[in-house]
């Protein structure tokens, strides 16, 4: 069994770790409590704070890299100050400092490691450079309680499917092309429909007044999947919709009229019906019968009720968690990076350079041996 | 005025072996306001009609009683100078700038390329 607690300073029996999050528009700030020993089920993390604010676009308008790293700037001391006041924290009471080294948007994330080398040199506290993803994965696991799932990565910018193997988390399958998160934000910016909370929240609110189904490409791709293709032919049909155009497509065979709640529908169904597929054939793979969505795609009720259906067939189980974990947060840094922390890992300043490429499995997970 | 802590910005380039940029700290006028570090002008652009746009990114005002806000006004006025030191010495050698570079450019601050994909 490994051992967390070989870099344990003396006299203590826990650990504070704060975390920085802001790889694409959210700005996460979250300080974690490990105790001493394993973490099991009666020895769980504690959330001191967990606070997020995220950089909201016009209508219409994606986030540009500069405008998201002023958000980023602009904010991220004001919601350290009031993570260490939830917190009850003093910064010199913190065991290291935890931040987004990638992947996501560079000038974003160059943003935030700033502040992390900022704070990390006036506090005299090590850094130590999260993997985004992994972040994801162990919060999750961490939240749920679930052991050894299969991961169903969804976000804006990752469409992953995951299992862990002898101390990496592999990756079995993604996506070819755009992110799923990514799909829907786009349609939503063709829609012009509002940015605020997210783009996809109202996408799925939309979807539920959908009832007419409209057959799009289906782009599985053995354990890939491709999605940018789908983006365009319903952006086209949302033109020819907007637009007055004849397109057969946007009639039903009982006459009724095609609106934009019914290609949201539409467009839900088909993208999670692929993510179904893949997952259920890694659950298959792996021979596992646990399913961990993480990512804020993974907030979407539809998408979780299909994944459980499936995972029911199987006699399985699902794991989801709700907004304040599922949506890129601080917290899910800071407790990633606590645990490679008492692995003795830190990153030196010298390599806090960010990355905006950096894969799942290029981590090596020391944390766990199984 | 007096200030505690004075950041300064150091650059080279094949025509300028050594440049020490300082900001002024003759006068008190510093701010976090910085010039050159507000919208992007392509949201300034889309949101020039919607008088329901508020900019609620702008940053915090500085602590003046303290020489980390000091730092954090001056520091404010270095970027705004070093923005437009860098942003003239770009259009000086705007005749030479191919639209391929611009576009690289563009690329990398507004759709977020990575580098290394350049190409």
């Amino acid at each position: 069994m490994v051992n967390l607690d070989s870099y344990l300073k003396p006299g203590k029996d826990h650990y504070y770790a704060l975390g920085l999050e802001g790889s694409a528009n959210k700005l996460g700030v979250g300080i974690i409590r490990h105790e001493k020993g394993e973490l099991t089920p009666n020895n769980k993390a504690t959330v001191l704070a967990n606070i997020r604010d995220t950089y909201i676009t016009p209508p219409g308008e994606g986030f540009l890299p500069r405008d998201t790293a002023r958000h980023h700037r602009n904010w991220i001391i004001r919601l350290i100050k009031r993570a260490l006041i939830v917190s009850k924290l003093k910064g010199l009471d913190l065991d290291v400092i935890c931040f987004t080294q990638g992947p996501g948007m560079g000038a974003p994330l160059q943003s935030v490691v700033i502040a992390a080398r900022t704070l990390s040199q006036l506090w005299d506290i090590p850094l130590i450079g999260v993997n985004h993803c992994i972040g994801h994965i162990e919060m999750g696991r961490e939240i749920t309680n679930s052991t050894n799932p299969v991961v169903l990565y969804v976000s804006g910018g990752n469409t992953q499917i995951i299992a862990y193997s002898r101390q990496r988390y592999r990756i079995f399958g993604e996506t070819l092309d755009i992110a799923i998160g990514n799909c829907l934000d786009r349609f939503a910016r063709t829609l012009k429909i509002s940015n605020n909370p997210s783009p996809g929240y109202n996408i799925e609110q939309l979807a539920l007044k959908g009832k007419n189904f409209v057959e799009l490409p289906y782009t599985v791709k053995g354990m890939d999947l491709s999605m940018s293709g789908i983006l365009e032919y319903i952006d086209n049909l949302a033109y020819d919709l907007f637009n007055n155009k004849k397109n057969k497509l946007l009639t039903t065979e009982s006459g009724e009229k095609i609106t934009t709640a019914d290609l949201c529908f539409s467009l839900q169904e088909c993208l999670f019906a692929m993510l179904v597929e893949i997952t259920e054939r890694a659950m298959a793979h792996v021979n596992s019968n646990q399913v961990l969505i993480v990512g804020g795609v993974g907030c979407n009720e539809r998408l979780q009720e299909m994944m459980a259906i499936m995972v029911k067939d199987r006699n399985g189980s699902i794991y989801a968690t709700d907004e304040r974990f599922c949506i890129d947060n601080g917290i899910m840094i800071a407790h990633a990076g606590l645990l490679a922390y008492r692995m003795g890992d830190t990153t030196p300043l010298n390599e806090t350079v960010c990355t905006q490429k950096f894969r799942t499995d290029e981590v090596l997970v020391k944390w766990r041996d199984d | 005025m007096t200030f505690e802590l004075v950041p300064s910005a150091t650059y080279s380039s094949p025509d300028i072996p050594e440049l020490i940029i300082k900001p002024d700290i003759s006068h008190g006028n510093h701010t976090t306001l910085g010039k050159t570090t507000g919208l992007s002008s392509h949201l300034v652009n889309v949101t020039k009609d919607d008088l329901n746009f508020t900019d609620k990114d702008i940053p915090s005002p500085h602590n003046k009683e303290s020489k980390l806000g000091q730092l954090r006004a001056v520091l404010t006025t270095l970027q705004d100078d070093i923005n437009t030191f860098l942003t003239e010495r770009m259009n000086k050698d705007s005749t030479e700038t191919t639209d391929k570079d611009r576009d690289l450019e563009r690329r990398i601050l507004d759709e977020g390329v990575d580098e290394e994909d350049k190409d």
